[in-house]
């Protein structure tokens, strides 16, 4: 009898980008907000794919823990073989931000910035209402994200991320003690940078952080992709 | 929704510890105040804008809110009423009371799906439910309403549904999706949600009612009061139906909570593995 193994089979159910192609649907957004925070809304896509492959961009500097360097190489070893996504599962933070082919959309507002992903219909939200973290945060896949305005960049912190999660396609690992920081920063009115700040001391000899570029995409709208993993077959 | 099976996976304790979220609140209520705002998985979120009976309490008939432009404000997080059979699985699907004209192909399809639990229904593989099926699932859903965009955030498998409210028309040339391509209105206190563009073979509910690419879902959003909310859903289909036909669905607010996070976790999380006995 066959062994099950659950396959991942991707739907290409939209275009990743509609046309929408209507005069003044598209006006340019003002700079800020009513409550005078920069406007970080629209949809954006990293301008390279270079992070979403290897989040460090190369950087000889970071320094993996052992265990961490020997399962890094695995991954590598392998091709990525066994990584999350592979049934469907969310790549996590800061991950699933980086993939240049599928982009996102902020929606923003007084009390949460939610993030809108066209990969698998997935939603973030950036809790900006001054809640404190959970006293118990059981990790999950995405996490526990809080909000603040530092003048005009917005801060996202992010605790309680299952270690299962892969910080990118070359299969970095992480802890559960993962904290990943966010520094969301508009550059004009079409790109945006965003530091991202990674502390894993069971992980990561020391913190490390990367700036990854964002550009707007202008006059289209987020299409609907979905994952579907394969039924698992009668008689197991 | 994964027909009551216990799941495995990281949803599980955070669902258990959810059953518990009323009695939390009811028992922080009868201390006169809220506790201090911290509390396991954001379980209990005190929120400034909740009103409130004098013992703290959350006062579920005060009057609908309003936004500053003076709509009627959905935003909120809601969930089936208890006592509603999750799913909507009883007999007759969403059409519980409702007189429903299939199209004789529709018909059987509905008959065989039906006889068969269920079996092939697209969530079992993670596929998204589609509108109607997909706020008849026990899990709740926020709305977060903006002038030009209402978002609707779906707990179950962590799905997003956009309305259009800036009067765009549906683009020209777009692939079908589950979710279709949403746009609503006013008339008066009603938000009007009008979706086109879904994908064929439609579930619009666990039973398995079918609908076609040719489906015009009207959504009529109602708040009646600060708890509660009640939406129209009609069903358009002339492919599947012989005659559009009307579903009404309540839902009932949760205050001072927020959403759990919930990812469809492969198959140990689908309806499927209950079907073979897993």
């Amino acid at each position: 009898m066959k062994t099950l193994q659950a396959s991942w089979i991707a739907f290409a159910a939209a275009a990743v980008l509609l046309a929408v192609g209507v005069a003044g649907a598209q006006e340019p957004r003002a700079a800020r907000t009513p409550d005078g925070r920069p406007d970080l809304s629209g949809i954006w896509r990293a301008a390279t794919s270079r992070y979403e492959t290897d989040l460090t961009g190369g950087n000889s500097r970071v320094v993996l823990q052992p265990w961490a360097a020997a399962l890094y190489q695995e991954r590598r070893a392998s091709r990525g073989k066994g990584r999350p996504s592979e049934r469907c599962l969310p790549h996590g933070v800061p991950a699933m931000m980086l993939t240049r082919a599928y982009p996102w959309k902020i929606v923003q507002t007084p009390g949460i910035v939610i993030i809108l992903f066209h990969e698998s219909l997935h939603f973030r939200q950036i809790f900006t209402d001054g809640r404190p973290f959970p006293a118990d945060p059981a990790p999950g896949w995405l996490g526990y994200t809080l909000g603040r305005w530092d003048g005009d960049t917005l801060v996202a912190d992010t605790i309680g991320q299952t270690e299962q999660t892969w910080l990118d396609e070359s299969g970095h690992p992480h802890s559960e003690a993962l904290r990943v920081i966010e520094r969301f920063r508009r550059r004009g009115a079409d790109a945006m940078d965003v530091e991202i700040a990674i502390d894993d001391p069971k992980a990561y000899a020391k913190p490390w952080t990367v700036t990854v570029r964002f550009e707007r995409v202008r006059d289209a709208e987020l299409g609907e992709d979905v994952c579907a993993i394969q039924p698992a077959a009668a008689g197991r | 929704m994964s027909g009551g099976v216990p799941r495995p996976g990281l949803a599980a304790h955070a669902r258990r510890a959810r059953q518990t979220r009323q009695c939390i609140a009811m028992a922080l209520a009868l201390t006169g105040a809220l506790a201090p705002p911290v509390a396991a998985q954001w379980l209990t979120v005190p929120n400034p804008s909740t009103p409130r009976a004098a013992d703290g309490t959350p006062n579920l008939t005060a009057p609908a809110p309003r936004t500053p432009d003076g709509k009627s404000d959905f935003s909120g997080i809601w969930i089936r009423p208890r006592g509603v059979p999750p799913g909507t699985g009883g007999r007759d699907g969403i059409a519980a009371g409702v007189d429903v004209l299939f199209q004789p192909w529709a018909e059987a399809l509905y008959k065989t799906r039906a006889e068969n639990n269920s079996k092939g229904t697209p969530s079992e593989r993670c596929l998204p439910h589609g509108i109607t099926k997909a706020v008849s699932v026990p899990e709740p859903f926020k709305i977060v309403q903006t002038p030009d965009l209402i978002v609707i955030l779906l707990e179950e498998f962590n799905h997003h549904r956009q309305v259009f409210m800036d009067g765009r028309p549906a683009p020209a040339r777009r692939a079908p999706t589950y979710f279709g391509f949403s746009r609503g209105s006013w008339d008066g206190d009603t938000l009007v949600v009008e979706t086109t563009g879904f994908r064929d073979e439609q579930w619009l509910d666990f039973r398995g009612h079918p609908a076609s690419e040719a489906l015009r879902l009207t959504e009529r959003y109602q708040r009646r009061d600060f708890g509660h909310l009640e939406v129209q859903f009609t069903i358009d289909d002339p492919k599947a139906y012989v005659h559009p036909w009307n579903v009404t669905m309540t839902f009932d607010l949760l205050p001072d909570t927020e959403l759990l996070e919930h990812f469809c976790e492969n198959e140990r999380d689908t309806t499927l593995n209950l079907l073979i006995g897993k």
